[in-house]
This record gives C-alpha cells, structure tokens and sequence, in this order.
C-alpha cells in the first residue's frame, strides 16, 4: 500500500492520502491532547507544595539529625548492650519459649475458630427468635412448640460455644503471662531504648513520609492524580461568613492554604522562609487553633479579603504594596488589576482593615492599632459628620468642634476671620481643617469668593451668637498659674506647646483631646477665659471640658498664665469689608436655586448689605457643613453634606475619579489616600471650567503621611462584606458592656491622665515622677467595689484617695447612665461581678496575726493609716500610697489578699513591694516563718503565740502566703474601722 | 503618522465609513475580475500590512487583542477569504459556460459519488484538525473569565456575543422592539423564505456570478455591509457607554457626545410649519405615518411597473414579488434610517409614545 497512492474506480479520492491525513492529523490530536492534560498539570500551586514538601524533608532531616547528636552515646549502647545480655539470657530457656511461642500460635487460630463458631450459632439463635415470634403471631400450636424447641437447642450451643471461647483465651493469657514473664527484663530494656530515641525516630519517620517515593510519584502522576493525590487544594468552609453574589450569600470556601502551605502550621517564620511558604506572624492571635481567630472558623480571606475559591496568582486579588513589586508580579505570575473586584487582598500596609468587618461595633480593637488609630482619627477630626458611616461605632458621638452659639462672648470677629482662614497658622496641632484657599480655588476670581464667604460666614456666626458680657477675672499669677497647668491636669488633655506638630503625637492623640492653648491670650478675653475655667458648663452645656474643682485664686492663677502666651500677629484684627460685587453675585447664585433669575434680583435689591453678608455666610455655612461639628443656631436638622462612606471599602473602583491625575495608581487605597492628604488634588486643570459651587470643597486636615496611612485602614475596612452576627465580635454581654466603657473612655479621654488596658499616662510628658502620676487603672475592676465606684465617679471630689497627688480627678458631670456604663465595664474586663456580699467577720486570733504581720511588714510606712499624712522616713510624695482607712468601703475584700501576694502582677511597675517570693509549684511563700525567729520580732512571736498550739503550727501558718495575705486584709477591714 | 490616524478615526465614524463601504461595495462588484485573481493576493497582504502596522497603535492592540475578540479578527479574515474564494470559482465558471465548456464542477466530477467514505471522511478530518485548533488556542489564550459579577456594577460597555452585536448596533438607530425582535425576527423568517422566493434554479451544484448577479449582489450588501460591518463596528469600535471610538482612539469613560435627535412629527411641525405639536397622537404623528405607508405599500407598487424592475415581478408573480420587496424595504430602512439620523438627527420617523410604537 505504502508508496502506492491506491484509488478505487469507484471513489473520488486518493485513500492514501487521506489516510496519511488521517493519520497526521489523530496524532496531533494526541499530541495536543497530552499538551493539555501537561498544561492543566503545571499549576503553581502543585510546585508550591511540592517544594514545601521538599524543603520541609530537609528541616526534618536536619532535626532528626540534631536530635540524634543530643543523645548520649554511652547510654545508647548501655541499653543495647543490656539488651544484648538480656537476649543471652534467654538463650538457655530458649526451647521453652519457642514451645509457649507456638501454644501461642496454636491458641490463637482455636480461639478464631470458636468465636466464629459461636457468632454463627448467635445470628442462627436470633433468626429462630424471629421465627418464633412470627408463629406466634400465625397461632400454629405445632409450629410454635417446634419454633421454641430450636430456641433452646440453639440457644445451649451458643452458650457452649461462649464456654470454649472463653476457656481457650484463659489458657492463651496465662501462656503469654508466662511468656512475659521470662522475657520482662528485655522488653523493659527495649521500651527504654524506644523512648531514648523516640524523639529521632518520630522525626526521621516523618521525614521519611515526605519522601518522595515511587508511590508518591505514582499518586501525583498527570492523569493519575484524580485517586488520593498529595498534591491537593487545601480547602476550609467557613460557616457564617459569606460572600454575597447578588440576590443571595454564599458561605466562603478558603482554599488559601493551598498555596500559603505554611500560613496554619507553626514554625516557618525564620528569614530563609520566604513568600507563600510562611507561617502566620501571629498564631497567637490569629490562624491558631487556640487564638481567638482559628483558622477553621475564619480562614484567611474574612480577614484579608481577595476570592476565597481562586488558586489562581492572578485572580485571587493580590494587591502589590508599590509599583516594583507589581512589575515583579506582571512578570512572574501575569498578575493584572481587577477593577471589578469588590474586595480585593488588602495590601499590605492596610492588612488591619480586614479587622472592621467583624469588629465594627468596638471603639477599639486590641490588636488593631493602625486601624484603631485610624478610628480616633475619623472620629476626632470628625469625619463622620460630612460622610455618614453607619455603623455602631460612629454613632451617637458628640460634635468634635466647639459649640459656637455664645462665640462672641468668647472671640472678635476679627479673630476669627483669621482663624477660619487657615488654622493651622495659629494653631499648628489644630484638627480644624483648612476649607479655605486651596489648590482648586486659586484663581483670582476665587480668592476673592473665598474671602467674601468667610466674611459673611463669621458675620452669621456673630448675628446668631449671644454675647455675655465677662467681668475681667482677679489679678492672677502667671508663674503660679503655670506651676498649677502642669501639675492639676490640664496636660492630660491639652499642650503649651508653639512647636508642637499633630504628627509628633502619633498614635496616641490623648494631649490632642484640646486645644493647643499657645497664644490664648491673643484669642479670647480674660473674663471669658476665667468663667471658663470656672465652669465649662455654663458656656457650653454640652461640653467634654471637665471641672477640676478649681479655687477662685488657682482659676485666675491659670487664666493669667494663659493670657500671657500671645501673639501680636492674631491682636487687633478686623473684619475685613466684603467686595460687594462679588457677594452679589454669591448671593444671587443661591437665590437662583429656588427663584427665576428676576425674582432674585428683586430679593437682592430689597436686602440690605448686612442682610446679605448673613444670607451668604448662612448658605456658606451650609456649603461647607460647619455645622456638622459646631453647635451652630438654624443648623438643627441638616442633613450631612459628604458623600456617604458606610460601603467605601467595596466600592467599585470606577466610581473612584482620578481626574487628570496621573501618577497616583488606580486602586482604592492610592484614591483614598491621596484625597486625604490633598483633598482637592481631582480637580487638577478642572478650575477653569468648573462651577464654582461644583468644586471638590472637601478641607485639608494637613493630615501626616501616618495619619492618611491609619485613616485609609478605617475606611477601607467599610465594606458591604456581610458576617453573620454570631460569628461577629462584641456579641456577649461582657464585651457590650466593654465597647461602651471604652466608648466613654474615649469620649472623656481618660488615657490623658490614666493608664487603661495598656494605654494612656499620656500626661506622663509633665509629670517627671512616676509615682505622681494618676492612677494606673489595670486592675480597677477587680480592685474597687461597684458602688464605691459608682459614688466616685459621680462625685471626685468627695474624697482625696491619694492627697500627695497634684493632679486631681475631675468632676466630668456623667449621667447616672453614664457611670452605670463605666463601672460595669470595669467589672467586666476583670471578669468580675459587679456585687460582692461582705465577709464575715474573722476569728481573733486571725486580727491578732493580721495586726502583727502589717506592723512586720512595715504597710504603714507607705499607707497613711491616719489622715495626718506623716511621711515615714525616706519615704517622699510619689513613694506614697492610699489611705488604709478607705480600704473597707472601697477595695474588693476577695481582691486585697491577691493583690498583697503578687502587685506586680495587677499592676506592673506598681511601688507596692513584693513580700511573697514564689515557691517551685508555682504558688507562694512567706518570708515571715524564718522572720518570726529574729529576735527582733520576739514580741510579736510572743504575742502570738497564744493562739497557736506549738512553734511548728506558729510558722506553718506563718509561711502560708495565702494566710498571712487573708489576715493581713482582715487587719486592714477590722482593725482599722475607726 | 498621527494626521494619517486621526484621517482614519475621523473615516471610521459611521455616516463616513457607512458611505465609504457603499463606494467600496459596488467598487468590488465592479472590479471582482481583477481581485478575484493576483488583486485578492496584493489585497490580503495590505490588508495584514495595515492590520500589523495599527497594532503598533496602543489604542488599536488593547481592543484587537482582547481575548473575547481575537475570533473576531479572525472572522474578518475567513470572511474575506471565503467571499473571495467564491467569487473566483464564479467568475471562472462564468468564463467556461460562455465558451461552452463544462463548469469546473461539473468537469471534476462525471456522475455522483458517495456520501461515504468520500465526505464523510473528509468531514472527520476537519473534525479532527478543527479540534486540534480550538484546543491549541484554549491552551495559549486563557478564556477571559473576570471577577463574579457584581450586581452594582455592569461592564462598560456591556456587550453582546459578538454575533449579536449587528443586532446591539442597530438598537442606536431602532426602538428596542424593533431593533430587537421584529428586525431578527424578519432576518430568520426571510433566510428561511428565500428558496420560496427565490425559485431560480441557476447556480445549484456549482459556482457563478453572471447567472445569479442581482440575488448575489443584494445579499452580500445584506450580509457584508449591513451585517458583518456591524458586527466589527459594534465589537471594535463601540467604547464606553456605547459611544464611538475610531480604531486608535482611547476608550475614555469620560466622553459626552451632545444628545440633539428630535422626531420627524418635530422636524414638520415645529421646524418647517412653525406651529406647536398637535397634542393628539394621530395628526402629530401623521406624516410619519404616511411616510412609512407609502415607503412599504406605495414602493412595491411601483417597483412593479418600473422598467428594469418589471421583469422580476412578471417572472416571480406578485406574491413572491411582494415578499421579495418587503423584505428588500425592510433591509433597507436601516441605511435609510442611518442616513436620515446623520443628516437630520432623526430619532423617530413616527414617536407614538402612547402605544410604545416607534419606527
């Protein structure tokens, strides 16, 4: 056939070629066909596991080996040897055992045979039951004689058949007791020898299991890998957290591991272990199975976002941090932008944003501090006003700005024309942001719009304020004053400081929490000022300025200091004169929006140039949503002026508008972040054509590189993800209850004076000496009783705990709800109920002990026990600690006796001593059962000794920590009553 | 270089290239004999020249080189070569019935032969090498699966399957019940109807152009300027929010074109009358009307007296004639239509808002 093109008479064409056709063209079939299964093969993530494999083999290895090095050799072949003796040993009994080896043997194929002998004759018993039952049922009398008949035959066998069963496995036992009688000193020596190196073994073994062995090969082959592969996607359902794909939810599948073979197993974090073969960073916190975020139940991508189900490079959302790594990534794994992508790998910097979608009912979430910070941020530069965020955490919060209704009592217009125009120059750490003068509002035309709007906005301002007349404070001094605004707590709160930057304070903003108070005196009256300082509350009832219980002399000491920083650049200034011209048309533009053009004109000829300076500063005010955080008359029920930031985090990247900007990269993260640091940067090349009404108009904060950083993690972190509620955090009652202590924490600042959950003393800057700081109150809710609390809060100044302290606990005026919300978040962070009953009363002996123990421990010497406050000898003010007479109506009984046992543990860098060193079982010891034989204390033994039967039972009890702490505490609530 | 693409986006806009690919049509006719031999060689090798030089145009490659449209460049290409491929083979069946001999058909086969092996097998081997082909492409060319849909955010442009895409571009011109259900409704039932109307049984079994002139020339206007040509506009050249783009413009998202088309009944009325719309649908409407009456009940009338027309209507008798007509008015009330929207803004010939109805 070859070489002989055949052709029948009756066909068309030559077979011959078709077949060679034919032939070319299965084979290229074929050839494709292999290309393909080799193409869908070489997945990445096979060779990431792969390698892993390879990697992890080596590590084993290594350890094994390590491991075998630790062993010491000489024990090694003791144990052999002994194991060799043993062997030799047995040689002389050796038929003896060969003979039990083989009764061994012999037994156990008889008791085989028995026991399936008697499960037969069981399952014949309960078939004939069955059909005993059943002519029961039909009432044949013969039958049913018959049927019972077989029962009791079958059922005799069975029981035969369970006698010989059980007769041969005794004689099996007591041949393998014998047996292991005579070989029980080599087995000890062998199971000593597998425990010496176990540790080795287990390694090698499961290095060995990494081998890559023919069956491995086989298992992972192309084509053959569909039966149990090693190679395999990795996958975990998370239930209760979804992924919304359009009319309904679906739960996630995370198949991140896949690739990240390493991210849930612990112990690949040294440097050689590169990207995706890492373990987690925080296995404590997350991924752990005991974290509190353990892979099983959260994954990877509830918290990182990017497609649970890719395992795909490309696809699954990875977002480069900058633009090296994105090339790098274009050229290794042809990654791209996904635009449509809701919720894309958050990069790296952001990777705290993924915290929101669970936490978004928290004030803070320990753990996330850039987020956290970010938090702050939003809500002390008041974001929230402009943009609405609906969510818990930005609920319900008082107006960041000051209330301006009686503002010109307080200011000149003139001031505050300036100030209005750029804040930041007279105020550096201001959070008041400029709305003025800014990249797109530079024409000249505009320049002169923004001056007529800030006239006639403070000319609105001025119209609608009251203004009280302030009588000028007493004469005051300055250098007293001074003394007073360091040391009674105005610094938990605010700065003296013309250097000071808003940035230098990242990311604790506690001083920020006020103003900046440089250059007061070119700000505000002193009259005003001193009817400030006096009572906050009466200029402004809704202030979080708190009353420190001033005297008349300390407030007109610190009005006075105050009144001497200035600046003469901000004094005497005026309002200057809008151009007419231009407010006309300001004015008219608006009339505009809700009369023809001739009406307008006639409303503008009928209004006086006053009338509309004020008409122009009220829709300026409206334009600019002042009112959003300043009190403001005629503002009540605007509604935000912002677009609406509660989705921000998915929104598409479309809706983004990059204008003609174009060295900002086009991702969510850049959008966001540029506008925050230029909040007019879109309108670039826009100014000429656009409205003036039309213009980007949202102000710059002057916001660092650092702040933009944490406000981006905030608001990235506003997704439309959706968590179901039990999976989400803040869902118990203790941690509602710690969102909303926190809340007020935050609101009231309390971190500027105390130290709560690890944060705060921001006053510490001050206050030199650290036992002069106010409290830290680690523990508060474990030491104080509720109701003391409660008392406290609501009245500071009823009771001086610590009377050598300069700085005093305000009177904040909270609600009873308010306190209510503090005291139980207190209890609540230290697990603690909020009630305690009183202890009964204790024995004698006991308040003998106690009373001789604290005077051997010396506890007065810190702990004023009178109220005359003498100080011991080497003992200075911050070296003090409270009165022990507040102790009873105050402390947590159950509390004190832990506290006295370990301080340091309550309240690390406490000054109270630590008495009672730890024993080896980790409980403790007291030092007084060798003290007490001093001769020092010969009086006190003495003393004691009435109540105890002999020296022994004296020290015993001495040298219980838990004792000696327990009577020490029922010293200090007895015998100190009075 | 960039005048020569600014000249080709400024042809490219479609009352241009509409009216070009009209002259480019008939020129074709025309000149089939000289493309149908060497010409179609030199016409394909500047075809690719062109089509490889634009690929240097960014603009140009991000929209040619889209996964979802490679086939259609391809499509482009097999189009061409297969109109040419049958015109050729016409043409020289032209040439041999006029000296007499045998078509080439006819010469290479005597009698008939077999289904099987002959075809089949023939069949198979495409089967198996098309096969070969599609696998190969999946292969290098990842099928172009995006992120899960998103309900808040639709692709722009949304797009058709590309051989919708004729049908999305007439939706510029037409009211969607039109443009898309009474027109591709027409299109399947007139494919279906042309061997009822079309009875001549010339050409059956072997290539011509001579003997079948006029029916080859109307159905590749149908076919290659309407349909195929919209096809490649709706697919190259439809950017963002449907608005055009010529071939090495960017897609901005950005661009406005003024929205300025007003009715025929607004054109009448109120541009040339100088009165206000009559308030009632019938007399606002009413020129329309009369229009679109004597368009499809007049013109037929007429074509049937008509000289040249007159022989067509003896030889099919009037109900195939008629067909035949209507469907031929209502192919051609597309480029009529286009022609009216690009010289008057014409949205709507009749605007009966009332009854949805709107041609």
């Amino acid at each position: 056939m070859a070489g002989h093109p055949q052709k029948k008479p009756d066909r068309h064409f030559d077979f011959g070629r078709l077949n060679r056709w034919f032939g070319i063209s299965s084979l290229a079939l074929l050839a494709v066909t292999l290309w393909m299964v080799l193409a869908d093969y070489a997945k990445p993530w096979k060779q990431f596991q792969s390698e892993f494999r390879d990697r992890e083999r080596q590590v084993l290895l290594q350890q094994a080996s390590a491991e075998r090095q630790q062993i010491d050799e000489s024990e090694l072949n003791q144990l052999r040897q002994d194991i060799s003796q043993e062997e030799d040993g047995l040689e002389a009994s050796r038929t003896e055992i060969h003979e039990l080896k083989k009764t061994l043997g012999k037994l156990g194929k008889k008791i085989y045979a028995a026991d399936s002998a008697s499960r037969t004759t069981k399952s014949l018993l309960d078939t004939a039951r069955w059909e005993y039952d059943r002519d029961l049922q039909e009432g044949d009398e013969a039958a049913i004689e018959r049927a019972r008949q077989r029962v009791d035959e079958l059922g005799e066998e069975w029981l035969e058949n369970r006698k010989a069963v059980e007769s041969l496995t005794e004689q099996r036992d007591q041949a393998r007791d014998s047996l292991d009688q005579r070989q029980a000193a080599l087995v000890d020596a062998e199971s000593r020898l597998a425990a010496l190196l176990q540790g080795f073994e287990t390694l090698e073994q499961r290095a060995a299991n990494l081998d890559k062995s023919l069956s491995y090969r086989l298992l992972n082959a192309p084509l053959l890998d569909f039966m149990n592969p090693d190679l395999k996607i990795e996958q975990v359902m998370l239930p209760g957290l979804y992924h919304d794909i359009n009319f309904t939810k679906v739960e996630r599948v995370d198949r991140c591991v896949t690739c990240h073979v390493a991210a849930n197993r612990v112990g690949f974090d040294g440097e050689e272990w590169e990207h995706p073969f890492r373990s987690h960073p925080k296995m404590d916190m997350f991924v752990g199975s005991s974290s509190p975020h353990p892979y099983s139940r959260f994954g990877c991508s509830s918290c990182h976002g990017g497609l649970d189900r890719s395992t795909d490079f490309a696809r699954v959302g990875h977002s480069p941090s900058n633009e090296e790594e994105m090339k790098s990534w274009q050229k290794k794994w042809g990654w791209e932008p996904q635009p449509y992508l809701e919720t894309p790998i958050y990069p790296a910097d952001y990777s705290e944003a993924g915290c929101f979608t669970c936490h978004s009912a928290e004030v803070w979430t320990p753990g996330a501090e850039l987020q956290d910070t970010g938090r702050q941020l939003v809500m002390r530069m008041g974001c929230f006003v402009c943009h609405k965020i609906d969510y818990p955490a930005f609920q319900d919060l008082p107006r960041p700005g000051p209330n301006l209704s009686q503002v010109a009592g307080k200011t000149s217009s003139g001031w505050a024309f300036q100030w209005i125009t750029a804040p930041r120059d007279f105020r550096p750490t201001t959070w008041m942001p400029h709305f003025f003068f800014q990249d797109n509002t530079s024409s000249e035309l505009n320049l002169e719009r923004q001056a007529v709007e800030i006239v006639s906005a403070v000319t609105y301002l001025w119209e609608k304020s009251a203004s009280p007349e302030y009588p000028p404070p007493p004469p005051g001094d300055p250098r007293q004053g001074q003394v007073l605004f360091e040391t009674v707590g105005c610094t938990g709160c605010h700065l003296m400081d013309a250097e000071a930057k808003r940035d230098d304070f990242f990311p604790q903003i506690n001083r920020l929490h006020g103003p900046n108070l440089i250059r007061t005196g070119s700000k505000v009256s002193a009259g005003w000022l001193y009817s400030w300082i006096r009572n906050p509350r009466q200029y402004a009832p809704d202030t979080r300025m708190p009353d420190l219980r001033l005297t008349d002399r300390e407030a007109a000491d610190i009005t006075a200091y105050l009144m001497s920083s200035r600046d003469p650049a901000f004094e005497g200034l005026e309002l200057p004169e809008p151009d007419p011209q231009v407010r006309d048309e300001m004015v008219l533009n608006y009339l505009r929006n809700n009369e023809t053009i001739e009406q307008s004109l006639a409303v503008l000829q009928e209004m006086s140039a006053h009338e509309r300076n004020v008409y122009l500063g009220f829709e300026t005010i409206q334009k600019y949503g002042c009112w959003g955080c300043h009190d403001l008359s005629g503002f009540e029920i605007a509604k935000p002026i912002g677009v609406e930031l509660t989705e921000e985090g998915t929104k598409p990247l479309h809706q983004f508008d990059f204008g003609h900007v174009h060295d900002v990269p086009h991702t969510r993260h850049d959008w966001i972040r540029t506008k925050l640091l230029n909040p007019r940067i879109w309108d670039e090349g826009k100014e000429a054509v656009k409205n003036y009404a039309e213009l980007l108009k949202m102000p710059n904060f002057g916001m660092s590189e650092r702040e933009a950083e944490a406000v981006v993690t905030m608001v990235l972190g506003f997704t439309r993800e959706s968590v179901e509620a039990s999976s989400r955090a803040g869902q118990t009652t203790r941690s509602i209850s710690l969102v909303e202590g926190r809340r007020l924490i935050t609101r009231f600042n309390c971190q500027g004076c105390h130290l709560i959950e690890g944060q705060g003393h921001a006053i510490r800057t001050s206050i030199e000496d650290v036992g002069m700081l106010p409290p830290n109150l680690a523990a508060e809710g474990a030491r104080v009783k509720s109701d003391w609390l409660f008392e406290y809060l609501h009245a500071p100044g009823a009771v001086r705990l610590r009377p050598w302290l300069t700085t005093r606990m305000p009177t904040f005026g909270f609600s009873d709800d308010e306190v209510n919300a503090l005291v139980s978040y207190f209890a609540a962070r230290e697990e603690r109920l909020a009630f305690l009953s009183d202890p009964a009363r204790p024995g004698a002996r006991e308040l003998v002990v106690g009373e001789v123990t604290f005077n051997m421990f010396q506890c007065a010497k810190c702990h004023p026990a009178g109220p005359q406050e003498d100080l011991g000898a080497g003992v200075g003010a911050g070296d003090l600690a409270p009165s022990l007479l507040l102790a009873k109506q105050r402390l947590r009984h159950d509390w004190v006796p832990d506290w006295i046992r370990d301080p340091q543990s309550w309240i690390p860098g406490s000054k109270m001593p630590a008495n009672f060193p730890r024993s080896p079982d980790g409980g403790y010891t007291s030092p007084l059962a060798m003290a007490i034989d001093t001769p020092m204390f010969a009086q006190q033994k003495e003393r004691m000794m009435r109540y105890f039967s002999s020296d022994e039972e004296l020290k015993a009890y001495l040298g219980d920590a838990d004792y000696v702490t327990g009577v020490l505490r029922d010293h200090i609530w007895w015998n100190l009553e009075d | 270089m960039e005048a020569i693409k600014d000249l080709i986006n400024f042809l490219s806009y479609p009352k241009w290239s509409f009216t070009l690919s009209l002259v480019v049509f008939f020129l074709l006719v025309r000149s089939k004999k000289l493309w149908t031999r060497r010409g179609g060689l030199i016409m394909l090798v500047a075809a690719v020249t062109l089509f490889s030089l634009s690929l240097l145009d960014p603009n140009f490659r991000s929209v040619v080189a889209k996964p979802d449209n490679v086939p259609i460049v391809m499509m482009v290409f097999l189009v061409g070569f297969f109109l040419w491929l049958a015109l050729y083979k016409g043409i020289r069946n032209d040439e041999l019935i006029e000296r007499g001999e045998p078509t080439f058909e006819k010469s290479e086969v005597e009698d008939k032969i077999f289904t099987w092996p002959d075809l089949v097998f023939i069949e198979f081997i495409c089967m198996i090498l098309l096969m070969v082909g599609l696998v190969v492409w999946s292969i290098l060319l990842r099928a172009p699966l995006e992120e899960p849909a998103n309900l808040a955010v639709a692709p722009n442009p949304s797009k058709a399957p590309w051989y919708f895409l004729g049908l999305q571009e007439m939706l510029v011109y037409f009211d969607p019940w039109l443009a898309g259900v009474v027109l591709p409704g027409l299109i399947v039932v007139g494919l279906m109807a042309i061997p009822y109307i079309d009875t001549n049984p010339k050409g059956n079994g072997y290539y011509t152009f001579k003997e079948r002139k006029t029916e080859i020339i109307l159905f590749l206007f149908g076919f290659l300027v309407l349909w195929c040509q919209m096809i490649v506009i709706g697919t190259f050249l439809r950017g963002p929010n449907w608005n055009f783009f010529g071939p090495f413009e960017f897609w901005d998202v950005e661009k406005i074109e003024p929205l300025v088309n007003v009715d025929l009944s607004e054109i009448i009325w109120i541009k040339v009358l100088g009165v206000g719309l009559p308030s009632h649908w019938l007399p606002r409407e009413i020129f329309g009307i009369i229009l679109l009456a004597l368009y499809f009940f007049a013109l037929p009338i007429v074509f049937s007296k008509t000289r040249g027309l007159r022989r067509y209507y003896e030889k099919m008798g009037p109900p195939r004639f008629y067909t035949g007509v209507g469907l031929f008015l209502m192919m051609m009330l597309l480029p009529i239509k286009m022609y009216f929207r690009w010289a008057l803004n014409l949205k709507y010939f009749v605007h009966i808002q009332e009854f949805f109805f709107n041609v």
